[in-house]
């Protein structure tokens, strides 16, 4: 009883700690100024800011960008070090989690030199942060593929594949690809959240992305710049209360009726 | 529906590190037979299979296929169905999918590779369970998916590779008879990778016994097992005894002055030290006392229709002995016994 006691307590506790801060920042954001009561003026004008409006559709597009380049990059990457040259599997891992210990601060002056090309190739616009932001989510990306596709037998199913007359492409789209499909989901889902609360790169480089808006409102108006990182956090917390749904629901199915353990014998009979 | 081609491995070198797995191995499946490839872990015979399959490469010799040489096709154009140790269905699709997996990379269209696979999954038993997904069926269930699955691309040569190990011993046999009989029906070249010599002896046409590397001898099951080419074969072959001693007149004279009747050490010379085999099989157990060795019952395991008997030499080795289950009733623990041999089934050891 003494221990379901201590852990509600521990749960309120904590409970409390995360959501004190979410509740005051909703409280703040709908203060109805000096008459007092509440006051949706500053939600209603997340809408009615061309300029924050535009850092949205921004950092969403990157979101995506970010997505879509760090998969095409890293899944057939994983899958080729996987399945052709394992011995590289540590450099490959030891080279993504980099970003991890490299303070962004750091990561802006070694890249700013770099985007001042990109800048000349490409054109100035804030889309150009998608490159830097794969090197960001990189670690993320990478453990999350990393679990799934250790968590399939890649080496026995490519090579059933191969054996009915798959080549390379059909095996990385049509027997990794869905084999570790909550994982890319997974890995793409952090790296939404990450880009949609990325500050400092985007900052230091000059680029106006949702962050850098909210902050810049933030000397303006403090109640929709609240109210638009509350909305941007909600966001992010709706996308993963998805992911964990979905990725959830796939085990309890294979919890029911027990997966196929890849190398060791067992399974129903 | 199909029929295989003939294959032959000509003088494969494979070495990992140095240490070789194949070291000239030369092999001929004739079209329509199932040759397994037995041997103790390590010989090579995984790698001869996988190489066949394209899916490692030689450092030198010659794959061929139908009398074509395919030593550097690649794997997805070889045409060979395989199946593996491991469950190896593609998790996300059905049953029927996975048959029509090899069907649709072929441009086979939608209703004829529907059809073939329902064809093949009817074939291996499966039909009503076509829309099951792989984590929804038993071990069994699945290699027999995944052996559809290999057959329904109707491959010029059928690769098993220890197919039913990770199986419990029930549906093993079961899935074993199963394949023999598909096989049969479709008259499909196979090779078969096993570690259970059971298994091999059970349902090949030719077993080839692999160590290091190399074919120590290919031939019908029974032969392997009633005249194994080499000492290492008639070892590795079924359980035997062994016996240490030296040649005299005819027979072995063992360390305890017993004189063991072996007409394959009539050719050595008399005084020359060697070791031979014989299986429990070949040894009776004597009342009359007239046996060459005595020795004392000391456990009995029960096989059935026969039961096994640990008899204890004076010096302490123990022989193992077949009797009829019957019989053994009748030689409780403790009963001493004498042993005699028929002189023409002792075989000659390896470092003989």
């Amino acid at each position: 009883m003494s221990t379901r006691l201590f852990r509600y307590g521990i749960l309120l506790v904590l409970g409390v700690f995360f959501l004190l801060p979410l509740f005051a920042m909703l409280e703040f954001s709908t203060r109805g100024g000096l008459e007092g009561g509440r006051d949706l003026s500053a939600w209603r004008a997340i809408g009615d800011d061309p300029q924050l409006l535009e850092a949205i559709v921004t950092s969403l597009q990157l979101a995506v960008l970010t997505s879509v380049l760090m998969l095409v990059l890293l899944l057939p990457t994983m899958v080729w070090v996987h399945l052709r040259v394992p011995a590289l599997r540590r450099v490959v891992e030891y080279l993504c989690l980099l970003p991890l210990v490299i303070p962004a601060v750091v990561l802006v002056v070694g890249i700013a030199p770099l985007y001042s090309w990109v800048t000349y190739f490409l054109g100035d616009s804030a889309l150009t942060l998608t490159f830097v932001y794969v090197v960001l989510v990189l670690p993320y990306a990478f453990r999350a593929l990393e679990s799934g596709l250790t968590a399939m037998d890649l080496t026995t199913l490519s090579e059933a594949a191969r054996s009915l007359g798959a080549g390379w492409g059909t095996v990385l789209l049509r027997v990794a690809l869905p084999g570790v499909r909550a994982a890319v989901l997974s890995a793409a889902l952090l790296t939404v959240a990450l880009v949609l609360g990325e500050f400092t790169l985007a900052s230091l480089l000059n680029f106006p992305n949702l962050q850098v808006a909210v902050n810049l409102i933030g000397k303006r108006d403090a109640a929709l710049s609240i109210a638009v990182s509350l909305a941007a956090l909600l966001l992010a917390f709706v996308l993963l209360l998805v992911l964990s749904t979905v990725a959830g629901r796939r085990r309890t199915a294979r919890e029911v009726e027990p997966l196929s353990p890849s190398p060791s014998p067992g399974g129903p009979s | 529906m199909t029929s295989g081609a003939g294959v032959s491995l000509v003088d494969l070198h494979r070495a990992y590190g140095g240490v070789p797995a194949l070291d000239g191995l030369d092999l001929r499946v004739e079209p329509g037979e199932l040759v397994s490839l037995l041997g103790p872990s390590g010989c090579g015979k995984t790698t001869a299979l996988r190489v066949l399959g394209g899916l490692e490469t030689v450092d030198r010799g010659q794959v061929l296929v139908g009398g074509k040489d395919v030593t550097g096709v690649p794997a997805h154009r070889r045409d060979m169905g395989m199946v593996f140790q491991a469950y190896s269905l593609f998790p996300n699709l059905t049953a029927r999918d996975n048959v029509g997996f090899g069907l649709r990379l072929r441009k086979v269209s939608g209703a004829e590779e529907r059809r073939r696979a329902g064809e093949l999954l009817e074939l291996v038993g499966l039909g009503p369970q076509a829309a099951k997904y792989p984590h929804q069926m038993s071990g069994g269930q699945q290699q027999r998916v995944a052996l559809a699955r290999a057959l329904a691309i109707q491959p010029r040569v059928l690769l098993l590779d220890e197919p039913l190990s990770a199986l419990d011993a029930q549906v093993r046999v079961q899935l074993r008879e199963e394949i023999r009989r598909i096989q049969t029906e479709l008259a499909i070249t196979t090779l078969f990778v096993t570690h259970d010599q059971e298994e091999a002896l059970a349902i090949s046409d030719r077993v080839g016994v692999m160590s290091r590397g190399r074919l120590e001898q290919l031939a019908a099951p029974a032969e392997v097992y009633e005249r194994p080419a080499t000492p290492f074969v008639a070892e590795f072959i079924g359980v035997t005894n062994s016996f240490r001693g030296t040649v005299a007149d005819g027979a072995v004279l063992l360390a305890t002055g017993a004189r063991l009747p072996a007409a394959v050490v009539a050719s050595r010379p008399a005084g020359s030290a060697v070791r031979v085999l014989v299986r429990p099989g070949d040894l009776q157990v004597r009342a009359d006392g007239a046996g060459a060795l005595g020795g004392v019952v000391q456990t009995q395991s029960f096989l059935g229709p026969v039961t096994r008997l640990g008899v204890a030499l004076p010096e302490g080795d123990v022989v193992r002995v077949d009797v009829p289950s019957e019989r053994a009733r009748t030689l409780p623990s403790g009963t001493p016994v004498e042993l005699a041999v028929d002189p023409g089934a002792a075989m000659l050891a390896a470092d003989a």
